[in-house]
């Protein structure tokens, strides 16, 4: 059984440990032709000197959009799940979370929730340590001293 | 003469949009008789100015008519920007596609000239609204 704690909404921090499953809610407004093919991608990422947005885990889905003239639909997705990798996550480290609509006419558009990043400028993600686990405990053995 | 009448009385927009549908609606009637031919296409010509004739496009979109009356619509959505010559054409027997030849027209409407442009998509305002960890599994 998965069940999902108590969302949170921009500019929140969630807590996550490597391996484990975040999800998150795209919303957007589209004006424009039917998009059978259009790519949504949630992805969580991180800040790199060679990369602003250094994708560190993704999930796309092909969601088709119908002909919306203007004034357009208003399209909420159902919430897209991340699966982390359970290493390569440094503890402590901060991360973002970025939505990108593509496979539509004209350009792709992107959206940033992140450190340098409008309209919230603050991480949302914190990687925390994988917690030691111990299992199979027992005293397997005993006798008199 | 046409043994077959075709009157449009919804025709295509001098300008239209890559990737959305449209509907050309009229009436066909055979010359002096209520009812309609059986098959109606929508005869869709690309025109490209450094292509003869011989070498444009043409494919064509089938139409359905009321058996009384004789009330068609076609259904087109183009696929590529250009400019484009479209005439309903109505034929005694199905088009097999691709057409190899010139099909037996028995009746054509008036020709509509049509320019199809790409317009790019618009994305506003889009936002992660909410987000969570998983727990369980």
């Amino acid at each position: 059984m998965t069940s999902s704690v108590r969302l949170a909404v921009p500019p929140s921090v969630i807590q996550v440990s490597p391996g484990k499953q975040i999800t998150g809610v795209v919303e957007f407004d589209y004006i424009g032709p039917a998009a059978p093919g259009a790519i949504i991608r949630l992805a969580m990422y991180s800040w790199t000197v060679a990369d602003a947005h250094n994708e560190k885990a993704f999930k796309t889905i092909t969601y088709p959009i119908p002909d919306s003239p203007d004034p357009g639909i208003h399209i909420k997705m159902a919430p897209i799940t991340i699966q982390l990798p359970s290493t390569g996550l440094p503890a402590g480290l901060s991360y973002g979370l970025l939505a990108k609509v593509s496979g539509i006419a004209g350009k792709d558009w992107v959206c940033y929730i992140g450190l340098n990043d409008p309209p919230y400028y603050q991480w949302i993600i914190e990687v925390l340590a994988v917690e030691p686990q111990v299992s199979n405990l027992r005293i397997s053995s005993y006798s008199k001293v | 003469m046409d043994i077959v009448k075709i009157e449009i009385t919804t025709p295509l927009p001098a300008e239209v949009t890559v990737g959305r549908s449209y509907k050309i609606e009229g009436v066909a009637t055979f010359a002096g008789e209520i009812g309609p031919p059986p098959f109606l296409y929508a005869e869709v010509q690309k025109k490209d100015w450094y292509k003869p004739e011989i070498l444009e496009e043409t494919t064509y979109e089938r139409g359905f008519a009321i058996p009384i009356g004789g009330a068609f619509s076609i259904k087109w959505e183009p696929e590529k920007a250009g400019k484009y010559e479209v005439t309903v054409v109505a034929t005694p027997a199905p088009l097999s596609l691709p057409v190899i030849g010139v099909p037996p027209v028995v009746g054509q409407s008036d020709m509509m000239s049509v320019t199809t442009v790409e317009v790019e998509s618009q994305v506003l305002d889009l936002k992660i609204t909410e987000y969570a960890v998983i727990s369980g599994g």
